[in-house]
């Protein structure tokens, strides 16, 4: 196991170089002279040389990326231009909107997806699978950002239930907190709900059809206990890397969800830095939530060991 | 011959008949492909106004006679931009799946083929791009290629490449034990030819399915991207900025901004389904799973 656990480690490593590698090039591959851009264009000649230097700028691609390591392995992602002060500043205090928004919609459409796709899988042709289908083709199929505006439209204008856009912090007011965050949360997961739900679907119909199932259900079993005890069990594994692929579509979700619902979090912070070409929160932001994703998976590989004996068995 | 052309038939019949075995929805959803394409190249001709056509006294307008789904804010027609809106979102969507099919492909077949540390180093590159959320990607890439539709395909391309690279890869890897792949080396077949010749045709079913379902991806990506202001820019009638531009206007003309989501929509699921039975038609193997 603990080969095995090194490799997938080192892998993983390996992974979060090239990340690191590939954000810092997509980012300076980007048009536009970003010290021109802060300073704007009647910037005098000494200015503009004065910034190059404080953002490393005059120096070549290759020595900025070193720098940019160096300062990311002492915990420092580099000064924003357009707000003048460190990335970490800007991520610690955004982050916390982006997770309570992308948090409870990954939890509610998780447990809500399974339960769908059990039912559907259970009750596999009748009216309710083929409801659960059919909802979840929507959601796959719908743009989130329609969805948002759809709900903006319905909610917030004809029905006036529900705000039309702001956030408040769930430190701040619980209620209120619930008022402006259940909209883009319910929109958020409805997408992840589609491919959860359709991925336990197939996974049951597949465990349904083996033979420990006819063998506990020719023992006599309760066909409860049959679906939630035996056949249950080993239809979730697979779904533990749908959910942590899940990760990946949540944020580039919250994005667009913020965007809609004017929440100041990543999603919004990365447009507008990428609108101002501000290099060093671009390829902050852009290394650090493939850092994350990386992470995730990396756990989900250690968890299929826990949950799944036979994955265990050939770690030795 | 004959007997080779007899199979050939049976085998289109055969595809057609499990294609269509699921029931109407399939039908549905290809008629929905079919009809989008025909408004796409028929677009001039199903409108008498033109997408950049702005009259005043219109600003706003609801369905009417003239203006069958209304205006939008400077007074466009809603209708003819949709029409028009039809072509943008099938072209990228059809260009960059086909441009990434085509590298991703030829990648894929090499990396899987050569096997060894070529193999890994491919694989790893692969694993670092997917770990990067896609539209987060497409729109740092897409700030380089200011608005025009070849851009933007090449960039949404660029962001779907790895899930062509990984099919093919895990596909080659196990085809090139099969036996044929040994006699073909044996008797002095170049890797070339090998690699064209006979592992690519056995990888065909798959990628034809990777592809459409790509198609939708595409679609998705391209609209998100205009939403966004990164993609197609304004005036171009994308479905993207039409939802971006009537956003402002929700409360006086919901239209401008809900249709183009539901003509999205529906594009994306039709290709998705049509992918589904393409994929029971074309490889029985995989029938019956997701």
């Amino acid at each position: 196991m603990g080969r095995y656990l090194l490799k997938r480690l080192g892998i993983s490593v390996l992974v979060v170089f090239l990340v690191s590698v590939i954000s810092f090039t997509l980012v300076h591959m980007l048009p536009g002279d970003p010290a021109v851009l802060a300073l704007g264009s009647e910037a005098s000649e000494q200015d503009v040389e004065a910034f190059r230097k404080e953002y490393h700028l005059d120096r070549p691609v290759a020595e900025q990326y070193v720098i940019w390591i160096r300062e990311i392995l002492h915990g420092d992602l580099g000064d924003s231009i357009t707000y003048s002060r460190p990335v970490t500043a800007c991520l610690a205090e955004r982050l916390p909107r982006t997770i309570s928004i992308g948090l409870p919609a990954l939890i509610l459409s998780s447990m809500f997806g399974i339960f769908c796709g059990i039912v559907s899988a259970v009750k596999r042709g009748k009216f309710v699978d083929n409801l659960i289908t059919f909802v979840s083709t929507i959601g796959l199929g719908a743009p989130q950002f329609w969805l948002g505006i759809l709900g903006v439209y319905i909610f917030g204008m004809k029905l006036k239930l529900l705000p039309l856009s702001g956030y408040v912090a769930p430190s701040e007011n619980f209620g209120q907190y619930v008022y402006y965050g259940v909209m883009p949360i319910l929109i958020l997961s409805f997408g992840l709900l589609a491919s959860v739900s359709r991925q336990t679907r197939s996974n049951m119909l597949e465990v349904i059809n083996q033979d420990y199932i006819r063998t506990a259900r020719a023992n006599g079993l309760v066909e409860k206990s049959v679906v939630y005890k035996h056949a249950l069990k080993n239809a979730l594994i697979p779904v533990i890397t749908t959910i942590g692929l899940q990760v990946r579509v949540v944020v580039g979700g919250s994005l667009m969800v913020e965007q809609v619902f004017n929440i100041a979090g990543i999603g919004t912070l990365i447009v507008s830095a990428i609108n101002g070409r501000d290099y060093m929160v671009v390829q902050g932001c852009v290394f650090v939530i493939s850092v994350f994703i990386v992470l995730v998976n990396f756990v989900i590989d250690l968890l299929y060991g826990f949950v799944d004996p036979r994955v265990r068995k050939s770690w030795r | 011959m004959s007997d080779r052309n007899v199979t050939k038939a049976n085998g289109v019949k055969r595809f057609f008949r499990i294609f269509f075995s699921r029931g109407w929805v399939t039908k549905i959803c290809f008629g929905i492909i079919v009809l989008f394409v025909l408004i796409a190249v028929f677009a001039p001709v199903l409108t008498p106004w033109t997408p950049y056509e702005q009259n005043l006294r219109n600003i706003l307008a609801g369905p009417g006679k003239e203006h069958l789904l209304g205006c939008d804010n400077i007074g466009r027609d809603t209708l003819t931009r949709l029409l028009y809106g039809a072509r943008i979102s099938l072209v990228t969507g059809l260009l960059s799946s086909i441009w990434a099919a085509v590298v991703g492909t030829t990648i894929g077949l090499i990396a899987g083929y050569v096997g060894g540390w070529v193999n890994s180093a491919i694989m790893r590159i692969t694993d670092a791009m997917i770990a990067i959320p896609p539209i987060i990607f497409t729109m740092v890439l897409s700030t380089m290629v200011t608005g025009n539709l070849l851009g933007i395909s090449i960039v949404i391309g660029v962001s779907i490449i790895p899930s062509y690279i990984r099919m093919v890869n895990g596909l080659v890897m196990s085809l090139r034990e099969n036996d044929y792949v040994t006699a073909a080396d044996l008797i002095g077949q170049k890797q070339l030819v090998i690699m064209f010749r006979h592992l690519l045709p056995n990888c065909l079913a798959s990628l034809i399915v990777t592809f459409t379902m790509n198609v939708g991806t595409a679609i998705m990506l391209e609209s998100t991207l205009s939403y966004l202001g990164v993609g197609i820019i304004p005036p171009t009638p994308a479905w993207g900025v039409m939802v971006s531009e009537g956003y402002k206007y929700l409360f006086n003309q919901p239209l401008v901004a809900i249709l183009p989501g539901i003509c999205i929509m529906l594009v994306v699921i039709a290709f998705n389904i049509v992918g589904d039975a393409l994929r029971d038609a074309l490889d029985p193997r995989l029938r019956g799973k997701l």
